[in-house]
């Protein structure tokens, strides 16, 4: 009997693990930096996801207004977009985007290799100039493949978020290189409407004097 | 029974009735609210009928003319007893739709993002002002109402489009595009009406956040109870009014289901005048609601005393403003007032956005002087918001076409491939440019007089141009109705601008924007020490400013020594010290550190306008075809980007001086490193980017931004008040990468570009009858003054 509540107790524990890690498998990951330069990673947890003001989504399936039209049918001409539309793409598929005035070079090998590891290296180079206690969250949009002179590049397009060590609050999203994970674009900050506060300034060291070696101390 | 316990008993009965009975709505009351003792409208559940509630349609103070009023005074003093329509969702979650296209959730409101939602009790929306369900519903009910009027405003502008046939920027698929070009492709928009941030309140475009925070006060003053910023409709509206600004310039790309790798920003920088006009627009859409010329003077004005103007009428203002022609907050003299505090100038986006709300209020004030046009007030409004919707989509077009059907003839933004750089960096949005395709929309509408657009007459390009030089905004010579493509950008005739008109907007020759030449003057400050460094690029990376830097600086920033100067291994922060050599003020000041146009085969061209180098310090020898790709009088047409244009790459700014056998040469970084015999992989950006080996501009931080320089003065004396040391906000500065491989004594000649809104010649092509240069130019040299500042590398 005893055996049996043990193994059921395991099999129950195994299921919750199984199930958190699958529900975490594309959700946020939490990078923060502790001292001496270490940075821990691990799937965000739910405080966190607070901290952070990561919307968990509020369950809307009931809420649905039967009295409100559906999207209109009307449908416009043939597009010239390229690819199919992401939403329309399975998660895991690479998506491959060449802007309408873009070359393409027949069968160019590819800028860089996806790494699987990509997510963790751009949770490490954001957080490599950052005070400890710093935390990363990231959550990866799309997968694409670009064109930078003709050539494939893979990135990866993610949303950022970061909390620092006092608790204030940063989001934007950026393309990534599915390899080094480095930024290689950014956009959607946000706008802050700051009252109350002047916002810190730069105070400079000195002053090069013009086209001598020379620099004034402040 | 005893005496006592019977009267116990029957006073609990009779407190009991009390109490119940006032859960019965009153017959009188037609479902209205009961008043208060206090004469307050109670707002409770019965107090309404069924999906209905009530909520304040603007602050505090406009409702009742009292500027003193607590934070914690009783918010249901100020709530009409008449009842509003809240949803009949069971959940705070809204609709939209326009142009016969509609979507069943355009926006929701909980408290904050953790929270759930909350429901109506017995299907009504009425709850207590003290309560968290009252800011909800507060909330929802401002940001629909100015949802739904922003709307009806698109449907008006496009179906106006239509109607009069003009080249519009607004695509005839904006209500049929799959990709919803009239709201949000992806996601809900979130209101959080009680997010729990401190004297914030934030629009994020990435969650698609309206954020609502609480005023609790700072160093001079601590505000208790806290102020919700969600009791200030204003400042809902304002944040609402960024979502709209996002929504219309992304609205081509959208409308046409372009693929598209970023969405189109308005504003880049900490401080530009993208950023600005951005802030302009949102105060307006305050104006847009409730005509009130003043905005957020509860949540901003109250204790903060950051309330800001959006007439020169308003008290607030300080003395010698006025509505006359004179008297206007004009550009670029204004861009750093603060109303609150005029004598001390403060460099933010909110404050220079105050030109642009000034002259939209004034613009719609015009439209209805029946001197002038005659409208009426909702159509004066609606033709001031359709200009605005035009000019924020062709600006903010990734197709590059700027305005009609999607094809490959691009008018604007160079080309796709390149959209993003030229509106943030190369061509970007500034009071120029927005309001010289503000002007032209309004030419082809108001102006236009086969459309009589104003009782009979059109509104007369005089009469526009006077008041746009009113607010020193008449900075372009030309219409530009060709754009600025390659292939068009020339062709046709513009609409030129009277030159008498212009008063008060003064245009200054680039060549009077030097580096400050004055004995012993700072070519640059210099910020290197470790502290600063780390602070400042923690705030970029923070801000998602800046992409990566490189693996070759240490983590730690240990080679930062503060000395003041060059050090190999830094990351050094450099604010070019410019000097206004005019009488006039010069804005929007903007230097470029990043890849240009200005080397062939290696070599540096020497033929750009600034003396440098000389044919014996290593200038690039011309191809055999001058006036061809591959020439130093050549630019690139498709800004280094296109394999088929061999010979045309970009080059990084920075060339060093290399000491040859028997002389001194200006070279390009890669030929130090084969000299040294360094290896690739030990260049700042690794073995595959060797031209910028050992000094390059950090992505995102190579871009500086100014907004003002006095006649006479540099920035730095421009904006201090008292001798002290400047100090600089991130965008003031370039920031820069400093390889540790680098031998100390090696000298570099960084060859910057610069440019400025009120320029005569960084904008107008004199060769080609002033129309505007076309886009191509801004990856090379004509359209700008170079700056060459040169240092050496000190250990």
């Amino acid at each position: 009997m005893k055996k049996g509540l043990f193994f059921i107790s395991l099999i129950l524990l195994g299921a919750i693990f199984f199930w958190y890690q699958k529900g975490n498998k594309d959700d946020w990951q939490t990078f923060v930096k502790k001292e001496n330069q270490l940075i821990k990673t691990y799937p965000t947890t739910s405080r966190e996801k607070k901290e952070a003001r990561i919307d968990k989504g509020a369950a809307k399936s009931s809420a649905q207004n039967s009295h409100t039209q559906a999207q209109s049918t009307k449908r416009a001409p043939a597009s010239l977009k390229k690819g199919p539309p992401a939403s329309k793409t399975p998660q895991n598929q690479r998506i491959t985007i060449a802007l309408p005035d873009q070359t393409v070079i027949k069968d160019a090998s590819p800028l860089n290799k996806p790494h699987k590891e990509w997510k963790k290296r751009l949770g490490n180079e954001i957080l490599r100039f950052m005070r400890p206690e710093t935390k990363v969250y990231l959550k990866k949009l799309e997968s694409l493949t670009v064109y930078e002179k003709g050539r494939p590049l893979h990135v990866e397009k993610v949303h950022v978020k970061l909390t620092t060590p006092e608790g204030r609050l940063f989001s934007y999203n950026a393309l990534v290189d599915s390899e080094t994970g480095k930024v290689v674009e950014t956009w959607n900050q946000t706008n802050h409407e700051p009252m109350g506060g002047q916002t810190k300034k730069i105070r400079p060291s000195g002053a090069l004097i013009n086209d001598k070696e020379e620099s004034i101390r402040f | 029974m005893r005496k006592d316990s019977k009267l116990t008993l029957l006073t609990f009965l009779g407190l009991l009735l009390v109490g119940l009975s006032s859960c019965v709505p009153s017959e009188n009351n037609g479902g209205g609210g009961r008043s208060s003792s206090r004469g307050g409208t109670a707002n409770n559940t019965f107090s309404v009928s069924p999906n209905n509630g009530r909520y304040l349609t603007d602050n505090p103070v406009v409702l009742s003319g009292d500027d003193t009023l607590d934070s914690s005074v009783d918010l249901s003093r100020f709530l009409s007893p008449t009842q509003t329509f809240i949803t009949e969702n069971q959940f705070l979650i809204a609709p939209c739709g326009a142009g016969g296209a509609s979507l069943s959730q355009c926006f929701e409101v909980r408290k904050n993002e953790t929270s759930g939602f909350i429901t109506a009790t017995e299907n009504r929306w009425a709850f207590p002002t003290t309560t968290d369900e009252f800011l909800q519903v507060q909330t929802f009910g401002n940001m629909r109402d100015i949802m739904d009027k922003f709307h009806d405003n698109l449907e008006f502008s496009y179906n106006l489009a239509r109607g009069y046939g003009y080249p519009s920027a607004l695509p005839s698929q904006l209500f049929t595009s799959d990709d919803n070009a009239y709201w949000f492709k992806n996601g809900v928009l979130k209101g959080y009406a009680d997010c729990g941030v401190e004297n914030n309140a934030f629009y994020d475009p990435a969650g698609n956040i309206v954020c609502m925070g609480a005023i609790v006060g700072n160093d001079q003053v601590v505000i208790s109870p806290p102020l919700k910023v969600a009791s200030d409709p204003q400042v809902t509206w304002h944040e609402m009014g960024h979502a709209f600004n996002k929504v219309n310039v992304n609205i081509r790309q959208r409308s046409f289901e372009q693929s598209i790798l970023q969405e189109t920003d308005l504003g880049y920088l900490f401080y530009d005048e993208a950023g600005s006009i951005n802030e302009g627009l949102a105060d307006f859409y305050s104006f847009f609601m409730n005509k009130k010329t003043i905005f957020a003077e509860w949540a901003l004005g109250r204790y903060l005393r950051q309330a800001r103007p959006i007439s020169e009428s308003e008290d607030i203002h300080a003395p010698g403003f006025s509505e006359t022609a004179s008297g206007r907050l004009s550009y670029p003299q204004f861009v750093t007032y603060d109303p609150n505090e005029p004598d001390v100038p403060f460099e933010d986006v909110h404050y220079s956005g105050q030109i642009a709300s000034h002259f939209f209020h004034a613009f719609y004030k015009s439209l209805m002087d029946t001197n002038i046009c005659g409208l009426s007030s909702d159509n004066a409004l609606k033709m001031t918001m359709h200009l605005v919707f035009e000019t924020l989509a062709e600006v903010g077009d990734q197709t590059a076409t700027g305005y009609g059907n999607l094809s490959s003839t691009y008018n604007v933004n160079l080309n796709p491939t390149n959209a993003i750089e030229w509106i943030s960096k190369a061509r970007p949005i500034t009071y120029r440019r927005f309001f010289q395709v503000y002007s032209k929309y309004f030419l082809q509408t108001l102006g236009n007089p086969l459309y009589s657009f104003c009782n009979g007459r059109e509104y007369y390009r005089d009469d526009y141009e006077k008041l746009l030089d009113s607010y020193g905004l008449l900075l372009f010579k030309t219409y530009n109705e060709n754009g600025n493509g390659t292939a068009f950008g020339h062709t046709g005739t513009n609409t030129t601008v009277t030159p008498t008109n212009r008063v008060k907007s003064q245009l200054i020759p680039k060549d009077l924007l030097i580096l400050d030449q004055r004995e012993n003057a700072p070519s640059a400050f210099v910020i290197d020490s470790q502290s600063d460094v780390k602070n400042a690029i923690e705030s970029l990376l923070l801000g998602g400013r800046i992409a990566s830097i490189s693996s070759e600086i240490d983590s730690n920033f240990a080679y930062n020594n503060g000395n003041a100067k060059v050090s190999p291994g830094e990351v050094v922060g450099l604010a070019i010290n410019l000097f206004n050599n005019s009488n006039s003020t010069m804005g929007g000041v903007r230097v470029l550190a990043n890849d240009w146009d200005h080397t062939k085969a290696g070599a540096p061209c020497n033929n750009l306008g600034d003396n440098f180098p000389l044919d014996s310090e290593g200038a690039a020898q011309l191809s055999s075809g001058e006036g061809a790709p591959g020439g130093c009088d050549w630019t690139t047409r498709f800004n280094g980007k296109e394999p088929a244009e061999t010979g045309e790459e970009l080059a990084p700014v920075c060339l060093v001086e290399l000491n040859d056998d028997d002389s001194t040469k200006w070279v390009t970084q890669d030929k130090l490193r084969v000299q040294m015999g360094l290896p690739k992989k030990r260049c700042l950006g690794g073995e595959n980017e060797t031209t910028d080996c050992f000094i390059r501009a950090i992505k995102g931080a190579d871009h500086a931004f100014y907004s003002k320089l006095d006649p006479q003065k540099t920035w730095a004396e421009t904006l201090i008040t008292d001798e002290g040391v400047p100090t600089f906000n991130t965008s003031n500065v370039i920031f820069m990468e400093v390889s540790p491989s680098i031998p100390p004594g090696t000298t570099f000649n960084c060859r910057l570009r610069a440019s400025f809104t009120n320029c005569e010649d960084c904008h107008h092509d004199a060769t080609k009858l002033n129309d505007d240069y076309l886009d191509y130019e801004f990856s090379g040299a004509r359209p700008f003054k170079l700056i060459n500042f040169r240092f050496t590398v000190i250990d």
